[in-house]
């Protein structure tokens, strides 16, 4: 193969990951925002980000009569815009996560056992509800930005599609925004200070229990912005989500479930290795990758167990 | 105390507390009186003590104190030997009131620690009868056992003796999650998995490697302890959510695997199983020699199991849970030991699979989802958390009943499993068991409120 064709392959392999990688970066800015704030590990945060697709769905296909919801949805009979049914669903899914933080893991009062057995509660309720009320069919949702054969850029021969592009900087823009947000505002400080000592920010007067919950709200808004995003590239199914948690799990590990800023790192990484392994070795399809996800998971646990954070006193212990 | 435990309203901590304290005249005797206490309140341990009724579970726990057991195999095993045979026959109804009632004194006040000599007084009201008539109990036990298990398969129809076969086999998966989950306090949602781990290796063992299929058992115990090994070892070091983390990402990523060795179709075992001609057992009846084959292995192991848990290792295993600093300044390798008991448990759930190739003669990957590791982990949670059970090793076969009949009985619904919308939903097994994980939760985080309030 000659070297520009490497090159553009190469290239056109780096743009392919760009929008997987903004899903897995979501998913485990989401699940390590909720671990920092809260010390719990949600593990029905991808089935919720499923979730959230179906709904962005059903808003866009309006009144469809395999869709179970058949009264209490009338009034959006009229389908909506594709990106109007995204934000429908970020608007539905983070009022759900607020909804689930206080009636489903406020009473659990961090508890491991009972925290774990309800998230893993609400992991089949959603599958259920979704396998029942949209038949667990695949749907199809289409993607906000265009996605014509003409909508791409040209960078040497390799094409970035503005689709992958839109999705890229979309997830970038309202993570940069959260970022923002947490540094610079009074939420965003009460934020942090939980997030660092929760009794202490208790003292000093910060309402915890809200901004927990506006916490979930956000995280569960993130699963949506993924799910509602990537849903123009792989179609909206039940397990479309299984491999974006494993990856979101594994992205959000290496910043040692407490980084945001590396989980975000690690979900692009996460992508590209993804992507080359399926490019580059013969032997590894892109369902296999979902393995190699799960070997890099195992092998930064053993070797960085506190993910790739420098930090004086790693939270390895007896007692945790 | 673990905060996994922190329902023990604190007893075990005070044992300890009170026996550290102690002068070091006499080590030995203090070391084995921990070890009586943290025994003791081993059963209790668990369901957050009290209001369950716990009356069955492991007698031998309060009537045999301490490390220096004088006699050790008068620890009679007749959980096991209850095992699958009806209560009525097995049980006198006095017994539970009797041991229930016991219950209260059973766990002493901190001073009966230091008592030196556990009496056979002390004895008999742990274990509620003298120990000629717990035998004699025991034996009645183990012969209607024997019977139930030797007639059951002749009288029944071959679908319903799989499908009991099937809840044998699994049985011994809850065994390792009961293992995990209450006896080490950790969590697992990939057990599942493992199932399915231990099945595909037996299964290729016989296929690909002309083992006998006698040894599949084995194969998926070894298949089973290897992969739990590798998901502990890095886990364990961390918080225990990373545990559950990994556990589901296993369980996750399994029949994703299993479609890449096997392709998307079942992969049937290549040998027969027939039964040996000393049985007597037609070979067109190989499904009773399977049941006897599956149950024989299940009761030795938990017999195995049993014993072992109830001796000093078993002890140290509860001490590492309740306090892990405190196990570890009496000499517990506290990793080591989690490790150790992961791997075990694991491999338990390797060999159920194992021998659910007996009766299920192939693996799919459709066998193995991700919501089988949650249905188990939901059934082990909620079997010991609410009031249906405590935490003793028999209530695995109830869990595995419920995992194994409860299809069977939704299937004979009409129309329940395709109806669709919300009366489809509630219907539905899933829901079931979403119900099940977020009752149990929210009926184990309301006992630990009230005992930390002091109630």
């Amino acid at each position: 193969m000659p070297e520009s064709a490497a090159v553009t392959l190469f290239l056109q392999r780096v743009f392919d990951s760009f929008a997987n990688g903004s899903a897995y970066a979501a998913l485990a800015v989401a699940i390590s925002m909720v671990f920092r704030s809260t010390g719990v590990l949600n593990l029905a945060q991808g089935k919720l980000a499923m979730l959230s697709a179906y709904i962005a769905v059903a808003f866009a296909a309006g009144a469809d009569p395999t869709v179970a919801f058949s009264g209490w949805l009338a009034p959006f009979a009229t389908p909506w815009p594709i990106w109007a049914a995204v934000v429908g669903a970020v608007v539905v899914s983070a009022a759900l996560g607020a909804l689930l933080e206080v009636t489903v893991i406020r009473p659990m009062r961090g508890d491991p056992v009972p925290t774990i057995g309800a998230t893993l509660g609400l992991y089949l309720l959603v599958a259920v509800f979704v396998s029942k009320h949209f038949g667990g069919r695949t749907r199809f949702l289409g993607s906000p930005f265009p996605q014509e054969h003409t909508d791409r850029f040209d960078i040497a021969g390799a094409r970035l599609w503005f689709d992958t592009l839109g999705v890229t900087v979309t997830l970038l823009a309202v993570l940069g925004l959260l970022a923002l947000i947490q540094r610079s505002t009074k939420i965003g400080m009460a934020f942090r200070a939980i997030t660092s000592n929760r009794d202490s920010a208790t003292l000093v007067g910060i309402r915890v229990e809200r901004i927990v919950m506006g916490g979930w709200a956000i995280a569960a808004g993130l699963g949506a912005v993924a799910g509602g995003l990537i849903a123009g590239q792989i179609n909206v199914r039940p397990p479309m989500m299984d491999r974006l948690l494993i990856f979101g799990l594994a992205a959000a590990t290496l910043g040692g479930l407490r980084s945001p800023g590396l989980a975000l790192v690690g979900g692009y990484l996460f992508a590209f290795a993804e992507t080359m392994m399926a490019g580059y070795v013969g032997f590894i399809d892109s369902q296999v990758t979902l393995v190699w996800a799960l070997a890099v998971l195992i092998v930064v646990l053993a070797v960085r167990p506190s993910g790739l954070v420098r930090r004086r006193s790693p939270r390895i212990g007896l007692k945790t | 105390m673990s905060e996994f435990y922190n329902a023990d309203d604190g007893t075990d901590d005070e044992l300890i507390a009170a026996a550290a304290d102690e002068p070091a005249e006499d080590a030995a005797a203090d070391k084995s009186a921990i070890d009586t206490a943290v025994d003791e309140s081993a059963d209790d341990a668990v369901p957050d003590t009290g209001d369950v009724s716990d009356p069955d579970v492991e007698p031998s726990s309060h009537s045999i104190p301490g490390l220096a057991d004088p006699q050790p195999e008068a620890t009679p095993p007749d959980p096991l030997i209850t095992l699958e045979a009806p209560p009525p026959g097995t049980r006198s109804p006095e017994s539970a009131p009797d041991e229930h009632d016991a219950a209260p004194t059973a766990t002493p006040p901190p001073t009966a620690v230091h008592d030196d000599e556990p009496t056979t007084a002390q004895r008999s009201v742990g274990g509620g009868r003298p120990q000629s008539a717990r035998r004699a109990l025991t034996g009645a036990a183990l012969v209607v056992f024997a019977a139930v298990t030797i007639v059951t398969p002749m009288m029944a129809s071959p679908i319903f003796v799989t499908d009991v076969t099937q809840l044998a086999a699994l049985t011994l998966t809850f065994a390792g999650l009961w293992l995990l989950t209450h006896r080490l306090g950790l969590l697992s949602v990939g057990h599942g998995a493992l199932t399915g781990c231990g099945a595909v290796a037996a299964l290729h063992s016989v296929n690909d490697f002309g083992l006998p299929p006698s040894l599949m058992p084995i194969v998926g115990f070894v298949a089973g302890f290897a992969v739990g090994a590798l998901l502990a070892i890095p886990a364990l070091r961390l918080p225990k959510a990373y545990l559950a983390l990994l556990t589901l990402s296993a369980a996750v990523v399994f029949p994703i695997v299993l479609r890449q060795i096997d392709g998307p179709l079942p992969v049937t075992l290549d040998a027969e199983f027939l039964p040996p001609a000393w049985t007597g057992v037609d070979a067109r009846d190989e499904h009773i020699w399977e049941f006897w084959y599956v149950v024989i292995w299940v009761v030795v192991v938990m017999w195995l199991l049993h014993g072992l848990l109830s001796g000093p290792v078993g002890r140290a295993i509860i001490a590492t849970r309740d306090d892990p600093t405190a196990a570890a300044a009496f000499g517990v390798s506290v990793y080591r030991l989690r490790l150790t008991g992961v791997a075990l448990s694991s491999g338990l759930a390797g060999m159920a699979g194992g021998l659910l190739v007996v009766p299920v003669n192939f693996t799919d990957q459709a066998q193995y989802p991700e919501e089988l590791s949650i249905k188990l982990f939901a059934l082990t949670i909620a079997f010991a958390s609410t009031a249906i059970g405590g935490s003793g090793l028999l209530r695995t076969v109830p869990a595995s009943a419920v995992l194994v009949l409860l299809p069977v009985w939704l299937v004979d619904r009409e129309g329940w499993l395709t109806q669709g919308g919300w009366s489809g939903l509630v219907k539905s097994e899933y829901f079931f068991y979403a119900v099940l994980l977020l009752v149990a939760a929210y009926v184990r985080s309301y006992r630990t409120r009230g005992l930390r309030a002091g109630v």
